[in-house]
């Protein structure tokens, strides 16, 4: 098992908490991490920022790993990884 | 070049049409000492040079190409040009900014301001290259659409030398018929609101065309390329930065629903709840790439849509941004996608601002429904709310000015008037300027913003309200006394008021260096713009210095239009803007309605140092501004 902390900034911390922390299986991805994220929270979200058909955020939220925006859910997460989450304010 | 004048050209052109010359002038030192640029610059010359009163679309109104210091393709949103006049649309202070090469050609050419006076007596349109000006017949491009008079102005000046193009700006039918909201585009990017194309239409100049060699020298190379080095870092840690580009303006469409920013049917409600999935279908089926609006943008935060087939096919083209989306959606009530992306388009291709063009529409949808137009006056058409196949017809007619698009030409404030029967109810605007897709139930500070814009109820000066205020963002204020965004409730009313003002000031300096607000949006904050205006200059300035002058600008345009005789009374919101929404999500949800907004403009007032009841600047505010 891996360890992935999911650290929520502005408004989404009030919605994950400011910070969570997850157990995923050994070689376990973005996509297993975004799943998990579903199941505990995608009904909450799906009406805003949450596209539960395709499992992903919807709009500006951008998770970043390693100070790097990822988006691919196929990208692996290593032990101990911390994972932001920021929802940025877009609009004009 | 003087040492005052680093940073800038130290020229500007003054281009008389009436008839046809032009001239060469220096900036003012002090008011580039007082006023920087941009809005700031064109303001103190707008103030000093107009007569009160002035016809603002008769040959005594001037309308003014202005830059900045920070404008430039390498400068981090410096793509920037800013049209300032007196509005049409208002009757007061007009504004209104274009991402655009427009800005750094001007500056090529060797000039940091057009001031376009006089008027033409037939068709015309400007060239400017380098110190070269000449003005060339424009009866052949009468009633074209925008890209098709660029396409043809492009076509009769050939590049002068390889990879060396005119850029263009140009006015389309609605500029040419005087509609108050008509703006003027610069490829498919728009100076849109306020009328700034009725004004250029009002002139008969169709175009402007600008093509330059030159350079402006910074102050201090080595400073400037550490703050470029610096900028440059910000932005590329900021995951806004990703997400701007990402999703552009449209990213928030479905979140601005859920809180309550999504002004909808007229604002009778502030959220409509079919935000994501509309905005899903807009991702999937109409968005195709992100783009920049100028050269060097690191953002490129522009859209590139389009209809591929349909009742509302719409060729690939840049639009369908935010305001214009949900203008042509939620405000009327429309649920097809395809419409709005084509509407969005229609307008840039008349020259019209979506904003108000939605707004308008929306407008009459209201007066159809509780019968205060008559069969005459619909002739026909179908107005119910959400027919999507009336709007294109609707913003032919407006931008040509024909049957119930005349009315509505001239903004909702008017044709309210000529309505009469109560139509003033259903018209949602301030000073004259219509409300766009952000809604002030959705956080307090964003309704007193929109009272007390300069220009009016307008998208761009109140959007950091709302991004403070439930958004949670600060742009590095909090050490200039902005209060934590986190510890504020945004349906509070109390207290709103001098963060407001702190916003208004910080987030204005963008349109006085002439640079692009979104990347304040990324994080690159007052303090950024000293360091790059600093080392641009050759001179220090603060942080602190910077919000100094920006808020004796945004002082100095409130005297405009109290000089145009507006007063407090023009502060006011429509009761519909503060009224508890009628459906939707926060229909039960009695604090987001606007309770004391007469306290809050009162704490408003206060704060920026004007007189609590009138709303006039005092004089030691005036003489601590140093406005004379």
């Amino acid at each position: 098992m891996i360890t992935i902390t999911l650290e929520a900034r502005g408004t989404l911390a009030e919605v994950f908490g400011p910070e969570t922390c997850y157990e995923l299986a050994d070689g376990a991805t973005l996509g297993d991490l975004l799943d998990r994220i579903d199941r505990e929270h995608g009904e909450r979200l799906a009406q805003t920022i949450w596209n539960r058909r395709e499992r992903r955020f919807r709009g500006p939220v951008v998770i970043m790993a390693g100070q790097r925006a990822v988006k691919d859910r196929a990208t692996p997460l290593g032990d101990r990884q911390v994972v932001s989450l920021y929802k940025a304010l877009v609009g004009g | 070049m003087t040492d005052e004048m680093r940073g800038y050209t130290g020229r500007q052109l003054r281009v008389e049409l009436t008839g046809q010359t032009s001239r060469v002038e220096p900036l003012d030192p002090e008011r580039v000492r007082q006023y920087l640029g941009g809005t700031g610059y064109a303001c103190r010359l707008l103030y000093d040079e107009l007569a009160p009163g002035a016809d603002p679309l008769g040959p005594e109104n001037k309308l003014v190409f202005a830059t900045g210091p920070l404008c430039s393709n390498t400068v981090p949103g410096g793509g920037s040009v800013e049209l300032c006049f007196k509005s049409p649309l208002t009757g007061g202070w007009g504004e209104s900014r274009a991402g655009s090469d427009f800005g750094p050609d001007m500056r090529k050419a060797g000039f940091d301001h057009f001031i376009i006076e006089g008027r033409a007596g037939q068709p015309v349109y400007l060239v400017v290259q380098d110190d070269a000006v000449s003005f060339r017949p424009a009866a052949h491009l009468l009633g074209l659409t925008v890209g098709e008079k660029i396409a043809l102005i492009a076509g009769e000046l050939p590049p002068p030398e390889p990879g060396r193009r005119f850029t263009i700006g140009a006015i389309g039918p609605a500029g040419e018929h005087l509609v108050k909201y008509a703006s003027v585009m610069f490829g498919d990017r728009a100076a849109g609101r306020g009328g700034a194309g009725a004004v250029m239409g009002a002139k008969n100049l169709l175009a402007i065309a600008v093509c330059g060699t030159g350079k402006v020298e910074p102050g201090d190379a080595d400073a400037l390329r550490a703050a470029l080095r610096e900028t440059t870092r910000t932005l590329r840690e900021n995951p806004t930065t990703a997400a701007f580009h990402e999703h552009g303006t449209m990213g928030d469409y479905a979140g601005n629903d859920d809180k309550g920013d999504f002004p909808t049917k007229n604002w009778q409600s502030n959220a409509w709840g079919k935000g994501a999935e509309l905005f899903d279908r807009y991702e999937a089926e109409n968005f195709v790439k992100p783009y920049p609006c100028y050269r060097g943008c690191a953002i490129a935060c522009a859209r590139k849509a389009q209809v591929a087939a349909g009742a509302y096919a719409t060729p690939l083209h840049g639009g369908a941004e935010y305001e214009s989306m949900a203008c042509f959606t939620a405000y009327v009530l429309n649920e097809d996608v395809d419409a709005a992306v084509h509407c969005s388009y229609l307008c840039n291709q008349y020259g019209l601002d979506t904003i108000s063009a939605g707004a308008s529409i929306a407008f009459a949808m209201e007066c159809a429904e509780k019968g205060l137009l008559s069969p005459g006056q619909l002739d026909g058409l179908d107005l119910t709310w959400g027919n999507a196949a009336v709007l294109p017809v609707l913003l032919r007619l407006i931008a040509h000015r024909e049957g119930l698009g005349d009315l509505l030409a001239d903004g909702v404030r008017v044709a309210a008037r000529r309505l009469g029967q109560g139509a003033e109810a259903f018209a949602v605007h301030v000073k004259g300027m219509e409300g766009p897709a952000h809604d002030g139930r959705s956080g307090k500070a964003l309704a007193l913003s929109y009272g007390t814009g300069n220009r009016g109820m307008c998208h761009i000066h109140p959007v950091e309200a709302m991004a403070w205020d439930s958004g949670k963002m600060d742009w590095g204020l909090q050490k200039y006394g902005l209060p934590d965004p986190m510890g504020v409730q945004r349906w509070d009313e109390a207290g709103k008021a001098p963060a407001l003002k702190l916003l208004q000031d910080g987030l204005n300096l963008p349109e006085l260096l002439c640079t692009c607000k979104f990347f304040m949006y990324a994080g690159i904050t007052v303090d950024h713009w000293a360091q790059l205006l600093s080392a641009l200059t050759g001179r220090a300035t603060s942080g602190a210095d910077l919000l100094l002058i920006a808020e004796r600008v945004y002082t100095l345009q409130r005297l405009f239009n109290l000089r145009e005789g507006f007063t407090a009374a023009d502060d006011q919101l429509p009761e519909r803007v503060m009224a508890q929404p009628a459906f939707g999500r926060y229909q039960d949800e009695p604090d987001c309605a606007i309770r004391e907004y007469g306290a809050m403009l009162r704490e408003y007032y206060l704060a920026r140092g004007w007189d609590p009841e009138t709303g006039v600047p005092t004089e030691p505010t005036l003489k601590r501004l140093q406005i004379t």
